[in-house]
């Protein structure tokens, strides 16, 4: 027995002298608590583990304790022990999440978490960069990378302030925990400048411009938001007028869309368009056409909005087409393109032109087509440009001269200019005093159509004039059939002033036969139906005339 | 004159017998109620919704610590009445053994469901001690079996050995006429030479070894008596009762010494461990009630 004992007491010194009271190590951060020394400091005696003991360390936590709040300001989670068990070893975790940490019911903190707040993990808040007041924790031994206390509930101190410093108030008068855009609880109309027509669409870009200032890594621009002047539209707005109308621009325009203009208000003389004569009645969008910016960039001559009617047909004129030489706002027509004007053209005009319409020469080109136009460009000057040719090539050597006004005057069409004499056909005596279309007969029956005859009109008598001598004087030798005519009569009358009887015929008169009138010897004779006066006669003797036939001729 | 212990079960070994069924039953309907925790890693059972209950200061673990606690101390009283003379009429020493046995298994079970194998500091050290006083006990127990001894569990000397040994032999010859060579036979079921192994852990493994052959032996001897003679039945069973007493006692005898011996060795094993494990077990206490873990009280 005493062996026994003896053996069991230096067995138990032997064991004290290295093992310890403790039932287990304390977890990594009360390492410093560990050693029968240090029992007291967690434990009361008759007391198991207190919780004020605890406080003595855990200060801050005390503190929360005290001013209720915190998790710990519960009740039920007053008793440290109970939740952060000791003596199981050095690698045990404190704090323990009965569900994970991320089932963790963060409204026992007396902080819910709401919306995006509910989805993040806890160290995405709680990290040393969010920590408020980091000094106190260090001074109380707070290992920052692992403490849940520091935060502030105001959002800038983990969130970085997006419109640095621009707002006063919370974030959550205008955002919402779900998301930081779009600002769900902002209302433009509570601020100064409340948005109306066309800018409650607007974005917001559009008038809170990014400044990028570099100030935070992930977060190196902001939008304006304060400090924008508002009280005039060009604060924002350019003025496409240029001042021209003042700086009220509601006075012609409204929020409701700029194209929208207050008409009644609106004075399109003010503008550097003025509006003049048939201009005045058009509807804006007739100009300022729908789809297309209402600015109008080139407005000074009229090709900036109408079409050319004329093809370019007068882009080589000094003027290059300007439409303003020819026509007026007051209207496209009539044209402003005086007879002077047209003096100083490379057809000036004259006579009859003078009182011709315009459109009778300028005729419209591809009438009803989609490039109707008028005829402003001739191939030539000349009469024939315009004029039908009724002449055929009948007056082709004529028109080679000078053209129509070789005869025609330009006065009208039948003042003939034309000198008779230069022709074959000199006028002579009565034939002066003939219209020229007693001669100048058409060639054709048909009356729309008619081509008169002029050089192809041939000179002798008997084709103008009838042969009342039905062709008692047609030559029989060198011009066979032709009456010459002018052998005994002249164009100044009909007379046959030229014959002279004793020396044009074979039967001389003399004796008695110088007091006889012509008629005694030449009598009218009806030949098949043709009265006529018989000046050949068929014999010369005597007989003939006087015989014994009463008639002369001794028919 | 020393009485053979007949094979007939008396009132205190049925209680005995009822006790350690209802004490087994009890013991794994804790094991089972506490198993979810008990086989929870160490550094989850802070986190297990039992823990409250079931760790060593809590409602169910305190007490099986105070009750396993309470168990061991009763246990010692065996040692009171073995060394106190004023004890020695308290019943017979071997009621008593049982009861130390039992208060020797069933007190460090508990502790086991006390300590939920979360075993650190000094109390380590009264647990294993407390382990290895168990462990040794029930070896001690075995070792106890092989020593001859009278119905008051006292040790018999080797003249009352011998006097036991020739009574036995007249007894199976007289009552039942067994002639030398099955007297012989009987002597040998369970032994047949001096054990010579000088190595303690090798003699008691082949001490078990001996004792299952032994058992084999008797059992094939038994089913072979049986069918040869025809006896009554409760002759039979005396007859048989007498051959295993018989036999276990010569051999017995032929290891007595080296048994003897081992018992020596083993007291001195024994009652270091346990006197280490109580007084760390006291220490252990006095801190807990020192901090405030009194349990319900």
């Amino acid at each position: 027995m005493k062996s026994s004992l003896f053996i069991a007491i230096y067995f138990f010194l032997f064991t004290c002298s290295f093992a310890q009271l403790s039932p287990g190590k304390l977890a990594e951060p009360h390492a410093l608590l560990e050693g029968i020394e240090n029992c007291n400091k967690c434990h009361r005696l008759r007391k198991r583990v207190s919780a004020e003991k605890c406080l003595l360390c855990h200060k801050i936590l005390g503190q929360r304790i005290a001013a209720h709040k915190g998790l710990h300001a519960n009740k039920d989670y007053q008793d440290c022990s109970s939740c952060h068990v000791e003596h199981q070893g050095k690698k045990y975790q404190l704090i323990w999440w009965k569900n994970g940490a991320d089932q963790f019911n963060h409204d026992l903190t007396g902080y819910h978490l709401q919306g995006k707040h509910a989805q993040v993990k806890c160290r995405q808040c709680h990290q040393e960069k969010n920590i408020t007041h980091a000094a106190k924790l260090l001074e109380a031994k707070k290992d920052l990378d692992h403490t849940f206390l520091g935060l502030d509930r105001k959002c800038l101190s983990c969130h970085e302030d997006e419109h640095r410093g621009q707002m006063k108030e919370s974030c959550l008068q205008c955002h919402n925990m779900g998301a930081w855009k779009p600002a769900s609880k902002f209302d433009h109309s509570h601020t100064k400048y409340p948005l109306t027509g066309k800018h409650a669409d607007a974005k917001c870009e559009k008038c809170h411009a990014l400044i990028v200032d570099n100030k935070f890594s992930t977060d190196k621009d902001f939008r304006k938001f304060t400090g924008i002047a508002f009280s005039e539209c060009t604060n924002c707005h350019k003025d496409f007028h240029n001042n021209r109308f003042g700086k009220n621009c509601q006075n012609c325009h409204s929020t409701r869309g700029w194209n929208l203009v207050n008409r009644e208000k609106f004075d399109h003389n003010r503008t550097a368009y003025p509006l003049r004569g048939r201009h005045t009645t058009l509807k804006c969008n007739q100009c300022h056409l729908p789809g297309r910016p209402f600015k109008i960039a080139h407005y000074e001559k009229c090709k900036d909005c109408h079409a050319d009617y004329h093809r370019g047909d007068f882009l080589q004129r000094p003027q290059h087409g300007d439409c303003e030489e020819c026509h007026k706002v007051e209207g496209f027509k009539p044209s402003a393109f005086t007879i002077a004007k047209h003096h100083h053209s490379k057809f000036a005009l004259a006579g009859a032109h003078l009182a011709v319409p315009c459109n009778a020469c300028h005729v419209k080109m591809h009438k009803n087509m989609p490039n109707e136009t008028m005829r402003f460009k001739f191939r030539s000057l000349e009469c024939s440009a315009c004029h039908k040719n009724p002449h055929g090539n009948r007056v082709d050597k004529y028109l080679a001269l000078t053209g129509c006004e070789y005869c025609h005057s330009i006065s009208s069409w039948h003042d003939m200019i034309l000198d008779h004499d230069k022709t074959k056909f000199p006028l002579q005596g009565r034939h002066k005093k003939v219209a020229c279309y007693k001669c100048h007969k058409p060639a054709n029956k048909d009356k729309n159509t008619k081509i008169y005859q002029f050089s192809s009109l041939s000179s002798q008598c008997q084709n103008c004039h009838e042969d009342i001598h039905y062709g008692q004087f047609k030559e029989k030798t060198v011009k066979k059939n032709v009456t010459r005519c002018d052998r005994c009569h002249s164009p100044v009358d009909w007379l046959a002033g030229k014959f002279q009887h004793n020396r044009d015929s074979k039967f001389k008169i003399d004796g008695a036969h110088q007091s006889v009138g012509c008629r005694q010897c030449h009598p009218k004779v009806t030949i098949k139906g043709k009265t006529f006066r018989l000046y050949k006669l068929l014999r010369t003797d005597c007989k003939f005339c006087h015989g014994e036939s009463k008639t002369p001729l001794g028919f | 004159m020393v009485n053979i212990i007949p094979r007939r079960k008396r009132p205190f070994q049925i209680f005995l017998l009822f006790l350690y069924m209802f004490s087994v039953i009890i013991y794994l309907y804790l094991v089972y109620d506490g198993w979810s925790y008990y086989t929870t890693p160490m550094l989850q059972r802070p986190h297990h919704e039992v823990y409250r209950l079931f760790k060593p200061g809590g409602l169910w673990g305190h007490g099986y610590g105070i009750i396993g606690s309470a168990m061991i101390l009763v246990m010692l009283l065996y040692s009171a009445r073995k060394r106190i003379r004023k004890f020695a009429g308290l019943g017979s020493i071997s009621k008593w053994l049982d009861m130390h046995i039992y208060f020797g298994i069933f007190g460090p079970l508990l502790v086991i469901l006390h300590s939920t194998l979360k075993i650190h500091g000094l109390v380590a050290v009264s647990f294993y001690s407390m382990i290895a006083v168990a462990l040794s006990g029930i070896l001690g127990r075995y070792l106890y079996l092989h020593i001859p001894r009278n119905i008051h569990g006292h040790e018999l000397s080797l003249k009352e050995i011998s006097e036991t040994r020739h009574r036995l032999t007249d007894e199976l010859a007289s009552k039942f006429g067994l002639d030398e060579e099955m007297i012989r036979q009987i002597k040998f079921l369970t032994a047949s030479k001096k054990p010579t192994r000088k190595n303690a852990l090798v003699f008691l493994i082949g001490l078990l070894i001996d004792d299952f052959r032994g058992w084999v032996s008797f059992r094939k001897f038994k089913r072979e008596y049986a069918a040869r003679q025809n006896l009554p039945l409760d002759q039979l069973k005396m007859m048989l009762s007498l051959a295993r007493e018989k036999a276990m006692l010569e051999r017995r005898v032929l290891i007595l010494h080296r048994v003897q011996q081992l018992f020596h060795y083993w007291h001195v094993i024994h009652k270091p461990f346990a006197i280490i494990m109580i007084l760390i077990m006291f220490i252990h206490v006095i801190v807990a009630v020192t901090f405030g873990y009194t349990w319900v009280f």
